[in-house]
C-alpha cells in the first residue's frame, strides 16, 4: 500500500471518527439542552409590575433561583436598579425601558435587595430571597 | 254701632285674619316646598372636590412664591419656614390624591410631586448665583417634569390625557419662572403681577384634575 492510499484511509479514518463523535457531540447536546431547557421550564419566576410610578408588589418575597421579571404599564420609561439612589449597587440595572417592555433579573443568593427607578428615584422597591426549597 | 253688628265686623274681621293667615300660611308651604325642590346648591361632592384642590394648589403657588423670594434675599429663617409649610401643603395634596388613589398612589405621588419644588429651588439657587448652567439644568429637568406628571396622572385616571396635563404643569413651571425672575430682578410690581398669572393658572390645573375625577368616579363626586 502506497502513502497515498495510507494517506487516503487515515483521512477517511480521521472523518469517519469526527463524524461519529460528532453524532455523540450532538446527542450529548440534545440531551443535555433537554436538560437545561427542563431546567430553565422547571425555575420558578414572579411577575411584578411597574404601574402610576408604582414596583408593584413595593416588597417580593421569593425562593432563590427565582427570575422575576417586572413589566412596566407606564406611559414614561423607568429602570430597575439594584441599591438606592445615594449608594447604587449594581447587582442588577434594567436601564430606561418604556411601556410595555419587561427586564428580567435572576436572584440565586438569599439576602434581602432593594432597588429604585433612576428616573424617578422616589420609586423604591425590595426583592427577599429566602433559601430555595 | 249694635253689639251684633260690632259681633259681625269682628267675626268678619277673625275670618279674614284667618282666611288671610291660611292663605299665607297655603303660600308659605307652597315658597318653601319650591326652595326646598328647586334650589341648587353649591355644597355637592364635585364642588367640593373642585374647591379642595383650587385651595391646595393656589397656596402651593403662593408658598413657592414666597419661598422663592426669601431665598432670594438671604431671607434664610424664613425660607425655612416657608419650605415647612410648603412641605405641609405637598403633604395635603397628596393626601387628596390619596384619598382617591389609596396610600401607595399617594405616596407616589408625593414623591414625584416633591421633586419638581426641589427641580424650583435649583432654578432659584441658579438665579441668586447667576449660574446659568444651573438654572438651564433645573428648566430641563423641570421640562421633563411635566412629562412625568402627565404619566402619573395618565396612568391614575385615563380620562387625564398625558400631553394634555403635561402642558398644563408646564404652563405652571413657566408662569412660576417669570415670578422668579422679576423677584430676582427685584421688580416687586412685576413679582406680583406674574405671581397673580401663575395662582390664577392653578385653577385650570384644579379644573382639569376635578373633572376628570369625577368622571372616573361618578358616584362618588356626582
Amino acid at each position: 500500500m502506497n502513502d497515498i492510499t495510507l494517506f487516503g484511509l487515515a483521512t477517511l479514518g480521521l472523518a469517519l471518527v469526527g463524524a461519529a463523535a460528532s453524532a455523540v457531540a450532538s446527542d450529548y447536546e440534545l440531551e443535555n439542552s433537554a436538560a437545561i431547557s427542563t431546567q430553565i421550564a422547571a425555575a420558578p419566576t414572579e411577575a411584578a409590575t411597574i404601574k402610576t410610578f408604582q414596583f408593584q408588589p413595593k416588597a417580593l418575597e421569593v425562593r432563590a433561583g427565582t427570575t422575576v421579571t417586572w413589566t412596566n404599564d407606564d406611559n414614561i420609561e423607568h429602570t430597575v436598579t439594584s441599591g438606592t439612589p445615594e449608594a447604587p449597587v449594581g447587582n442588577f440595572d434594567s436601564g430606561a425601558f418604556g411601556k410595555g417592555k419587561n427586564f428580567s433579573a435572576v436572584f440565586q443568593t438569599p439576602g434581602e435587595y432593594t432597588y429604585f427607578c433612576a428616573k424617578h428615584k422616589s420609586m423604591r422597591g425590595m426583592v427577599k430571597v429566602l433559601p430555595a426549597e | 254701632m249694635t253689639s251684633i253688628t260690632r259681633m259681625s265686623v269682628l267675626a268678619l274681621a277673625v275670618s279674614v285674619i284667618a282666611l288671610t293667615g291660611a292663605s299665607a300660611s297655603a303660600n308659605d308651604s307652597r315658597l318653601i316646598a319650591t326652595q326646598t325642590a328647586e334650589a341648587p346648591s353649591a355644597d355637592t361632592p364635585a364642588a367640593d372636590l373642585r374647591s379642595a384642590l383650587d385651595q391646595l394648589l393656589g397656596e402651593h403657588v403662593q408658598l413657592a412664591a414666597d419661598a422663592t423670594n426669601a431665598a432670594l434675599h438671604g431671607r434664610d429663617d424664613e425660607f425655612k419656614a416657608v419650605g415647612g409649610a410648603l412641605d405641609s401643603n405637598s403633604k395635603d395634596i397628596a393626601n387628596a390624591i390619596g384619598s382617591i388613589y389609596g396610600k401607595d398612589a399617594g405616596e407616589a405621588f408625593l414623591g414625584l410631586w416633591r421633586s419638581h419644588i426641589s427641580m424650583v429651588v435649583d432654578y432659584t439657587v441658579g438665579t441668586a448665583s447667576k449660574d446659568k448652567k444651573m438654572q438651564d439644568k433645573a428648566v430641563g429637568e423641570l421640562m421633563q417634569y411635566t412629562k412625568d406628571f402627565g404619566a402619573f396622572l395618565n396612568s391614575a385616571n385615563p380620562n387625564l390625557p398625558q400631553d394634555a396635563v403635561a402642558d398644563l404643569v408646564k404652563h405652571h413651571a413657566v408662569t412660576l419662572k417669570a415670578v422668579i425672575d422679576a423677584q430676582a430682578a427685584g421688580d416687586q410690581a412685576k413679582a406680583y403681577m406674574e405671581l397673580r398669572t401663575a395662582y390664577n393658572h392653578m385653577a385650570s390645573i384644579a379644573e382639569a384634575l376635578a373633572q376628570g375625577i369625577v368622571k372616573q368616579f361618578p358616584k362618588k363626586f356626582g
